[in-house]
């Protein structure tokens, strides 16, 4: 255990010393936030609700996104499978630790640096939301709930990754793999609009995959239209789909590190 | 001498376009995922807009098939900087920086800003402009508004001068990597600017955005206000804009990158 606790010691640190990738990230979420409030804002102006969701519900769902999205990210396969490619996974084999424990370590120790130094301005931010239109959606039971499904998301995330990254035994770049998810997360997974605003056959269609725990579950939560009477289910459905991932990310491993060799220098 | 420099520079990129397509031939199977991926990315935009009408019928005025041209001229735009700039080149400046690997293309006979920015063409990202110019048809076939000769001219003139100021954006992110080591967010946050350019620009007509999206990230010349040259209204002050801003924005982006790239130390041994 010391040794995995090393690894997260040390990523931590890592994080520290890069922080303005952390500024950089942050600038990011807000432009995208930004890129999709603006138009959601204007369309407002001429209706007083969208599948049923009021415009500060809207605001209050597109800008929990990239908190969600910060809790529940995983960008593994971008670093690990880079390193697959240049044949410097061998450095991580000869060492004496499972390297799926190593790399879930990386995630945590990052994304807690990453949770520390955001949470704070998310909390200013809703408080500010909240103040503007005199009105509070989220409630206390509500975000624990959220919180809770969103940890059992992140894990979900984490064995899908993980599947991702060991694909670098086989293909040239993952870098594609990285956009790939983000459009899957975007349409399947509640990015880019509550399953409200579809059809109720693509509602349905997007409730059987597991995408909707990373963003649309954990909202519903948050916003107050899930209960503790969906938990039971919804924990249960996530716990099946990481049993899968868990699988489907062995066998890669399995396949691909037999396959593996590095070359050169 | 000058049009011979310009000369040379054209046949290297045809080089280089010639080594960008001999790369996607070896690699065959990634090129084929990152074409899926590029198709995949505009067919989550349509239906991103698709959603969006499902709910409403206008936005800011413009209908579903002006917003499909906007987007069709959007993602030509859009997959032309993702592979001419983007992929091969800007991601990596940071971490090229971080390593040191810039030396060699530093050492080269050949304009820094050229090199280090145009050098490696993602073959990719051209076939994926197709679907962008089927939907600029699709959209226009579906509008019923006569567009003169003159406004369609106009029309290219501001994509241009678009594309200008794109590029003078997404290099000028991506020159502070050389002040910020293993700042890997700055080419991304240029990109992220550009996706504003998906929007018609009447959603930013208001107060601060209005300044933002007309005068500091001017996007809009990118794809809004060319479509709104054909089939909404000529007006004559965005086209004076948009040649302004891309002899502008270039004009500091040179400069820029001029003086920071005095700043760059090798990491290497």
């Amino acid at each position: 255990m010391q040794k995995y606790l090393g690894i997260f010691r040390n990523y931590f640190s890592s994080s520290l010393e890069y922080r303005s990738n952390l500024i950089g990230l942050i600038i990011k979420e807000m432009i995208g936030m930004g890129v999709i409030l603006v138009l959601w804002v204007t369309i407002y102006q001429s209706e007083e609700t969208v599948g049923g969701y009021s415009l500060i519900k809207t605001v209050h769902y597109y800008v929990l996104v990239p908190f969600i999205g910060i809790i529940t990210q995983v960008q593994l396969s971008n670093e690990l499978g880079k390193e697959i490619k240049d044949g410097l996974l061998s450095s991580h084999l000869t060492k004496p630790y499972k390297l799926w424990i190593g790399s879930f370590m990386r995630v945590l120790a990052e994304k807690i640096f990453t949770l520390s130094m955001v949470l704070p301005l998310y909390i200013l931010l809703i408080i500010g939301l909240d103040r503007f239109f005199d009105a509070s959606l989220l409630s206390m039971r509500g975000v624990l709930l959220g919180l809770m499904i969103c940890l059992a998301g992140f894990i979900l995330h984490f064995f899908l990754d993980l599947a991702i990254t060991w694909l670098a035994f086989w293909t040239d770049d993952v870098w594609s793999f990285k956009h790939f998810k983000d459009i899957i997360f975007g349409v399947l997974g509640g990015v880019s609009f509550p399953f409200e605003f579809l059809t109720p056959g693509l509602q349905a269609l997007f409730h059987l995959l597991p995408f909707k725990f990373m963003y649309y579950i954990p909202l519903s939560y948050m916003l107050g239209d899930r209960g503790a009477d969906h938990l039971v289910m919804d924990l249960l459905g996530i716990t099946v789909w990481i049993g899968i991932m868990i699988s489907i990310a062995f066998a890669l491993w399995q396949m691909g590190v037999r396959k593996y060799g590095a070359y050169g220098g | 001498m000058e049009r011979m420099g310009v000369k040379r520079y054209l046949r290297i990129y045809l080089y280089y376009i010639k080594f960008g397509l001999i790369r996607m031939m070896i690699y065959r199977t990634s090129f084929f995922i990152e074409l899926l991926v590029e198709i995949l990315y505009i067919g989550w935009l349509i239906f991103y807009f698709k959603v969006v009408f499902g709910n409403v019928s206008t936005v800011s005025g413009w209908t579903f098939h002006e917003v499909l041209f906007l987007i069709g001229l959007n993602i030509v735009v859009f997959e032309f900087f993702v592979g001419i700039l983007y992929v091969w080149r800007l991601r990596l400046l940071p971490e090229r920086i971080k390593n040191g690997d810039v030396d060699t293309i530093l050492v080269k006979p050949l304009n820094t800003m050229f090199n280090l920015t145009l050098s490696s063409p993602y073959v990719a990202s051209i076939i994926s402009m197709i679907p962008g110019f089927y939907l600029m048809a699709y959209g226009w076939s579906q509008i019923n508004q006569p567009v003169s000769f003159m406004n369609i001219l106009w029309s290219i003139l501001v994509t241009i001068c678009g594309i200008t100021i794109g590029y003078a954006l997404l290099v000028g992110f991506s020159s502070l990597s050389f002040v910020f080591t293993n700042a890997k967010f700055l080419p991304d946050l240029g990109m992220d600017l550009l996706e504003y350019g998906q929007n018609p620009h009447p959603v930013y007509s208001t107060g601060l955005l209005r300044f933002a999206f007309y005068f500091v990230f001017p996007v809009i010349f990118l794809a809004s206000i060319p479509t709104s040259l054909l089939f909404k209204e000529t007006n004559g002050w965005f086209i004076v804009l948009a040649v302004s801003l891309a002899v502008l924005f270039m004009t500091i982006t040179i400069e820029l990158w001029s003086r920071l790239i005095k700043r760059y130390s090798s990491a290497s041994s």
